[in-house]
């Protein structure tokens, strides 16, 4: 119907409830959770095997009916975002299998996070608005489902909450900003507004209509007024799902904002320059200053996230191809090394039932797998040499000098100093002598959740090792982005 | 027919009334209604534009998407409602300020 990749996950979205059905209720997470990995499998598989083939030129699949003809096109920048949304979600559907075994309608569960990553893939590819619009609106639709998934819980029906009622605004905002440029130029095919807003001189409906879709989209992106629900939805939905929320539709959410306005808007460049780094500043206050002074390690994780935004509005700030480059490389490291976070945290709920520092210290005596994993995940998240978290932030940095906004620069690493504070606070935890009584029967988290975590691990490392591949996929993405002829 | 600027008008006072209905009711049926508002002022947008972008005919892209996001808006008011039910069973009362779990 659309392409390979997200037609397999489709297809396996829906065979897995009825599979889930028929089954005997206590084997339904293994056999859902094996079924739904295979889908992930077969359409990471169709994404690799055509990588090659998109270097050359981007496919174009047209969805026709009648008059309307709307598409997606795979491109560069596209397959580079949907690889992470997909190996994120074939990590959490491997974790699932164990961490979701108390509870009842898992089979759901599984049909629920593909349809969220075919939403997440298809806005990576889609090439007009109306495509974007929809598949925008699968993602978000399943992820409230999702973060409200234990509705016995009194916080996660509250988290799901407000977060549908901070989302919604932005979903109808996104559809008024899209109206506004059809409006203005007749079509809602992505190539089609860059080239005739080519010659536009700005004008007040389309400064309009960008801020809409920037509050709309920026609503997902955690920018700093509009974050509330962030701190509240990552941490009390199940830790798979932070993971995917966190280090895929959040990121999703900046990479559309990227290519909103790098690709549709490059005439009006001049203004957002200024706005950008207002917000990256903001967002690295906020995000730092208040995770100082949190003590659930969840919501610790979850400002970080909106300090990492901070960082990555940076590299859009710059406005050049390098600070583009690193936007994306951020993007993707931020994703892997927050989903590790969130992913390792987990693990230690599963097995203690708390997510409080002081309630968790010394549990690396007890679990050393995680508690290794966890610590490589903290400090790749500070930014430490050897760890891909360090390179993107070199990235950025760079990206801040070769535009001339050194002052940027340097409150990247002020405020990369202060977020240091919050995760030695964690460090300290994992590292410290059991105290509790209660900690001596914890035993390491079972084999499939140790899985993901390892693999996880191994990726934050071998990126910062070698970060060669990513980066040059990074630098032709962005390449691609930025050059408009290409696409038309 | 009216001016076309009436009809733009219009859309943006929708929007403003359900901004509105969203910053000062408290209770999660108004909260929806105020986000289905919110919904129909850019499908409003979208009708009215699809008609004055050429005169004479009537662009069907405008008109699918906005088919399409009424089926949408449809689902987010449907697990919005379902999600109120559960929290009056939590709460004993839809006053989103006396849903304080989180915090902090």
């Amino acid at each position: 119907m659309f392409t390979a990749i997200i037609d397999s996950l489709l297809i396996f979205s829906v065979l897995t409830p009825i599979v889930g059905l028929l089954t005997p209720k206590e084997k339904t997470s293994t056999i859902c959770g094996s079924l739904s990995l295979v889908g992930f499998v077969i359409s990471i598989g169709f994404l690799l095997r055509i990588i090659p083939e998109i270097h050359e030129s981007p496919i174009k699949i047209p969805v026709d009916a009648g008059l309307v003809r709307t598409s997606l096109m795979i491109d560069l920048p596209g397959s580079f975002i949907s690889l992470l949304a997909l190996g994120l979600g074939a990590f959490a559907v491997i974790y699932s299998t164990k961490f979701m075994e108390r509870d009842s309608g898992t089979h759901l569960y599984y049909s629920l996070i593909m349809a969220m990553t075919v939403g997440m893939v298809g806005v990576s590819y889609s090439e007009d608005l109306f495509t974007l619009f929809v598949f925008w609106e699968l993602m978000c639709i399943t992820s409230y489902v999702l973060v409200g998934f234990r509705k016995d819980e009194k916080e996660s029906v509250e988290a799901a909450i407000k977060y549908m009622l901070m989302s919604g605004v932005g979903s109808a905002t996104i559809l008024f900003g899209m109206s506004l440029i059809y409006g203005l130029t007749g079509t809602l095919n992505l190539p089609r507004i860059a080239l005739s807003l080519e010659a536009a001189s700005g004008g007040l409906w389309l400064y309009i209509s960008l801020g809409m879709l920037i509050t709309g989209f920026g609503i997902k992106a955690a920018i700093v007024p509009l974050h509330v629900w962030v701190p509240d939805a990552y941490t009390a939905s199940p830790s798979p799902i932070s993971a995917i929320i966190a280090g895929a539709s959040t990121e999703l959410a900046v990479f559309v904002i990227c290519k909103l306005l790098f690709f549709i808007f490059p005439a009006i460049k001049i203004g957002w320059m200024e706005f950008f780094s207002a917000f990256a500043v903001l967002n690295m206050i906020l995000g730092n200053i208040v995770g100082l002074l949190q003590n659930d390690v969840k919501r610790m994780l979850a400002y970080s996230s909106v300090a990492h935004i901070g960082y990555i509005f940076i590299g859009i700030a710059a406005g050049t191809k390098l600070g583009l480059t690193a936007t994306l490389l951020h993007i993707f490291n931020h994703g892997i090394m927050k989903a590790l976070a969130f992913l390792c945290m987990g693990a230690i709920i599963y097995r203690i039932g708390r997510r409080n520092l002081e309630d968790i210290a010394g549990v690396g005596r007890r679990m050393p797998i995680t508690s290794t994993a966890f610590i490589i995940s903290v400090l790749a998240l500070i930014g430490m040499p050897p760890l891909n978290g360090f390179i993107s932030k070199l990235l950025i940095f760079m990206s801040c000098l070769d535009s001339g906004m050194l002052w940027l620069g340097i409150l990247l690493i002020i405020f990369s100093a202060i977020s240091t504070g919050y995760y030695v606070r964690i460090l300290k935890a994992l590292i410290a002598a059991p105290k509790d009584e209660k900690l001596n029967d914890v035993k390491e988290a079972p084999i499939s959740i140790l899985i993901p975590i390892c693999c996880l691990a191994f990726l934050v490392i071998l990126l910062g090792i070698w970060p060669d591949p990513i980066l040059k996929f990074a630098e032709e993405s962005s390449s691609w982005l930025m050059e408009v002829g290409k696409y038309v | 027919m009216l001016n076309f600027s009436a009809y733009l008008a219009c859309a943006i006072t929708l929007y403003i009334i359900g901004l509105y209905c969203l910053v000062t009711k408290r209770n999660l049926i108004r909260l929806v209604i105020g986000i289905e508002i919110l919904v129909n002022a850019a499908h409003i947008n979208f009708i009215a534009l699809s008609a004055y972008w050429t005169p004479g005919f009537i662009d069907p892209l405008a008109r699918s998407i906005v088919v399409i996001s009424i089926g949408l808006a449809g689902c987010v008011g449907a697990i919005l409602l379902s999600f109120a039910v559960y929290a009056y069973r939590h709460y004993g009362t839809l006053d989103v300020s006396k849903m304080r779990e989180l915090r902090g």
